[in-house]
């Protein structure tokens, strides 16, 4: 039986077309998955079939719900169909919810509004809603910034499937969590949509997540779906090239020679501890947190080594610390056999020379009235040699070409570049003093995937052409197996396992690890998997 | 609301009131001359200036002269004025009587007119309710206070005769000493509700474009319910930061508004003591507003807690 058919939705705000023409068709208890990278018209979709396009939006063409068409039914109609036959999950845990009211007090709403429930009846049925998604132990009393991200996406899940709708939207419900918390949460929706007898609509720009929980997939691409099939059969048969493309690039592996032959390391951390202590007025805190427990770690010339662990778990404080950004408790850091101490500005200036970094997100990490010339040269003199005017500019030049921009890029403002531009710029703005080691924060997780393959060939690129060593942090296996040559794994403040990252993604040793790898998504095996079975 | 939390914010607010006794003190200390030379003029003869010193105790040292008065205000003792002859705590406490009710309307008329026009204009972005509300806003935020008083005084007390145009019977008149606050507290609210309304409305605009107002509504929510449930506390929390300003301004608009209506209140009498150069009055009086805005400020923290769970720390 067929639950939801969209026919010829189009949809236009001021002169632009959000969406050009989606026909998509979802049956009573299907996972359909909708994939395509940012802007092609996915969360437009799911906007559009709860009716909740933004103002002035234009629409036209069908979306049947059961035989009724809701680009025909009145608001207050609507209203009673939003939340009791259609449940939309969001992407952003964090902002998902009214931090002033508690999560117990939002999910007896829906229970309140759709089944006419007193406040009493409809928090007996919040306990349950609660128990359902696996918070049996959270108080419903608890508000949102007490919770984890994963916690507060169970919430909206509770919120969500509340009154049993027919039909869910999860729109990207993973995208800001961690690893293990995906594939725990991708298991409840599983588990809940089968159980329950839903069909589930689940948009994501991550074509693993999708093939891994779909049995369709359908591809969105500038407001139309240009590929579908049943997941089965899905990667055998694509014939759009798009569809085929996106494939690719996310399974892209750079072409990088691994490193042979070793040699002595220039950069090494031993011992490193960071505490952080809460602050009081009497007394040294007596339990502070090991943020970096008593970390070692060396770099040799031209390797590339992942950090890998979840949100917490201490990488990004450890970076801080590798880059002199922040003191250390304990240990010491040994640059070119010289022992620098971050306390001393000179030792810092030094390490800041030697040691650069690129983040994850390119747009806040420039500033917005600079342009990316002038921000590129900022470290020239600080931390080099005096530069002149004119080696500075044929430097930024020359870098910018590297990195596959135009010369011209240099008097452009951050506002001026799209996100894949952005991330090149900040990587040759990381390459102007001619570091040993680039410290990469999650550098393509922000970036689509088709831009992201640029990325990685760029970065193997300049990594043989200057012979710098990486230091790439992420939560990504995939990626990491693509990239680095080494991993080390940390968990709570403590390096658990390091290896070569081929042998050590294939035979995890440390228990963390095991469920790492468990928990990632991997789109080559299944896809092999698959197709074995046809 | 933990202890030790409350307990922080305690020890801020006495910390504000003594810091801010100190500054009063040293700043009345610091005038050229001295306070009696001040009072009496360049003209004194030696012999009065010296014996309004000696009754002053100013020919004790700086810091127990401080400790004096401080803890004579602690004790309600807030010195004798000079130009009455009568304590000065008794002046605060009859001024008092018309300022407290005067400002307490103020406030009222403020939010009862702010909070609903700015929800109203936000629930209604672009349309010409808001544009309308806009505008008169901006004017509101424009006009000085005292001459739109007096255009109250013109219309409401000369042409209609509804109210009266100065002076305070007294709380023992009954009726009309309320009358008497009508006009004033209007001049004093009115251009503060134009700068709430706008801070307002742009606060629940912003509050209105968050993901959970959107939650709310893929919940089955109208627009108004999830407007009245969800946005508007949130949008509340600026609202009160500004509030919180505002008690200051109110304060000192008191002193102009007071003396364009006749009103014996406090903010007449600083001004009336200024004049006459009492600086027992003026300094008692300002430490006295002052007072009262760090008080009124540890309120709307607290506020702030009661409607944000975040800053109430774990109990």
């Amino acid at each position: 039986m067929t639950l939801l058919v969209l026919d010829d939705l189009v949809a236009t705000l001021d002169g632009a077309a959000l969406l050009r023409g989606v026909n998509l068709r979802v049956a009573q208890g299907e996972i359909v998955g909708l994939v395509g990278e940012s802007g092609s018209g996915k969360s437009m979709t799911a906007l559009a079939i709860m009716q909740l396009l933004p103002e002035r939006t234009a629409s036209t063409g069908q979306i049947l719900f059961g035989g009724r068409d809701l680009t025909q039914t009145a608001e207050a109609a609507m209203c009673a169909i939003r939340g009791r036959d259609i449940g939309l999950i969001f992407q952003e845990p964090m902002t998902a919810l009214n931090p002033l009211k508690t999560v117990g007090d939002q999910i007896a709403e829906s229970f309140m509004l759709h089944e006419g429930l007193a406040y009493a009846e409809a928090l007996d049925k919040t306990r349950a809603a609660m128990d359902r998604v696996g918070l049996a132990d959270i108080p419903a009393t608890r508000y949102p910034h007490e919770l984890s991200g994963g916690q507060r996406q169970r919430i909206v899940i509770a919120m969500a499937i509340a009154c049993r709708p027919k039909l869910i939207i999860a729109d990207e419900p993973t995208s800001a969590l961690d690893v293990t918390t995906q594939a725990q949460i991708l298991d409840l929706l599983r588990s809940i949509t089968r159980e329950s007898g839903a069909a589930l609509l689940l948009i994501s720009h991550d074509l693993a997540v999708v093939a891994s929980m779909a049995d369709r997939i359908a591809v969105m691409k500038d407001g139309r779906i240009v590929e579908e099939g049943a997941t089965r059969s899905f990667f055998g048969a694509m014939r759009d090239p798009y569809a085929h493309a996106l494939y690719e690039a996310s399974v892209h592996r750079p072409a990088r020679q691994p490193m042979m032959n070793k040699t002595a390391p220039f950069f090494v951390a031993e011992n490193c501890t960071r505490l952080y202590r809460k602050p009081s007025l009497f007394r040294a805190d007596p339990q502070p947190l090991r943020a970096v427990d008593h970390v070692s770690l060396a770099l040799s010339p031209g390797e590339s080594v992942g950090l890998v662990g979840e949100s917490g778990s201490g990488k990004s404080t450890l970076a801080r610390a590798l880059l002199g950004l922040d003191p250390l408790d304990q240990g010491t850091l040994t640059l070119d056999g010289v022992v620098l101490d971050p306390a001393r500005k000179q030792d810092r200036l030094r390490l800041r020379r030697k040691v650069q970094l690129v983040f994850q997100d390119p747009y806040s990490s420039f500033d917005p009235r600079r342009t990316i010339g002038w921000s590129m040269t900022e470290a020239l003199g600080h931390l080099t040699e005096p530069v002149s005017e004119s080696d500075k500019a044929r430097r930024v030049a020359a870098l910018l070409e590297q990195v596959g921009l135009a010369p011209d890029f240099a008097g452009r403002f951050p506002h001026e570049m799209s996100g894949g531009q952005r991330q090149r710029a900040a990587i040759a703005r990381a390459l102007m003093t001619d570091p040993e080691l680039i410290v990469l924060d999650e550098p393509v997780s922000a970036l689509d995937v088709s831009i992201r393959a640029r990325i990685l060939d760029l970065l193997a690129d300049l990594q043989a052409q200057h012979s710098v060593t990486y230091l790439f942090i992420t939560h990504d296996l995939t990626l990491l197996r693509a990239v680095t040559d080494r991993t080390l794994v940390m968990q709570k403040g403590k390096i658990v396992e390091e290896g070569p990252t081929a042998r050590l993604l294939d035979e995890p040793q440390h228990p963390y690890t095991q469920a790492l790898v468990a928990a990632s998504p991997d789109l080559p095996a299944h896809v092999a998997g698959l197709q074995s079975d046809v | 609301m933990s202890p030790l939390w409350l307990l922080r914010r305690i020890a801020g607010l006495l910390f504000a009131l003594v810091a801010a006794s100190a500054i009063v003190f040293v700043l009345m200390d610091l005038l050229p001359g001295d306070p009696a030379e001040i009072m009496l003029g360049t003209n004194a003869r030696p012999d009065t200036l010296a014996a309004l010193r000696a009754e002053m105790g100013l020919d004790r040292p700086a810091l127990i002269r401080y400790a004096d008065w401080a803890l004579g205000l602690l004790r309600g003792d807030f010195g004798r004025s000079l130009t009455y002859s009568v304590p000065v705590a008794e002046l605060v406490q009859e001024r008092l009587a018309v300022t407290l009710p005067l400002a307490m309307m103020a406030i009222a008329l403020t939010l009862f007119i702010a909070l609903p026009l700015g929800a109203f204009a936000a629930s209604r972005r672009k349309s010409l309710t808001d544009s309308t509300i806009i505008a008169v806003t901006q004017l509101g935020v424009a006009i000085p206070n005292f001459w739109f008083a007096m255009m109250l005084v013109l219309v409401f007390a000369i042409s209609w005769r509804l109210l009266p145009s100065g002076g305070f019977p007294g709380w023992s008149a009954g009726p009309s000493a309320i009358l008497a606050l009508i006009l004033p507290a209007i001049a004093l609210a009115l251009p503060q509700a134009a700068i709430l309304t706008r801070v307002m409305r742009s606060s629940l605009l912003e509050t209105l474009g968050e993901d959970y107002v959107r939650t709310a509504r893929a919940k089955g929510l109208t627009r108004a319910e999830a407007l009245r449930r969800h946005a508007f506390r949130n949008a509340l929390i600026p609202v009160l930061t500004i509030l919180g300003l505002q008690f200051s301004f109110l304060i000192a608009g008191t002193v102009v508004i007071e003396n364009v209506f006749s009103l014996p209140g406090l903010g007449r009498l600083i001004f009336q003591a200024i004049n006459q150069r009492d600086l027992v009055v003026v300094r008692s009086v300002v430490m006295l507003l002052i007072a009262s805005i760090i008080v009124i400020n540890f309120c709307v923290d607290l506020a702030y807690a009661l409607v944000d769970p975040r800053l109430r720390g774990r109990s």
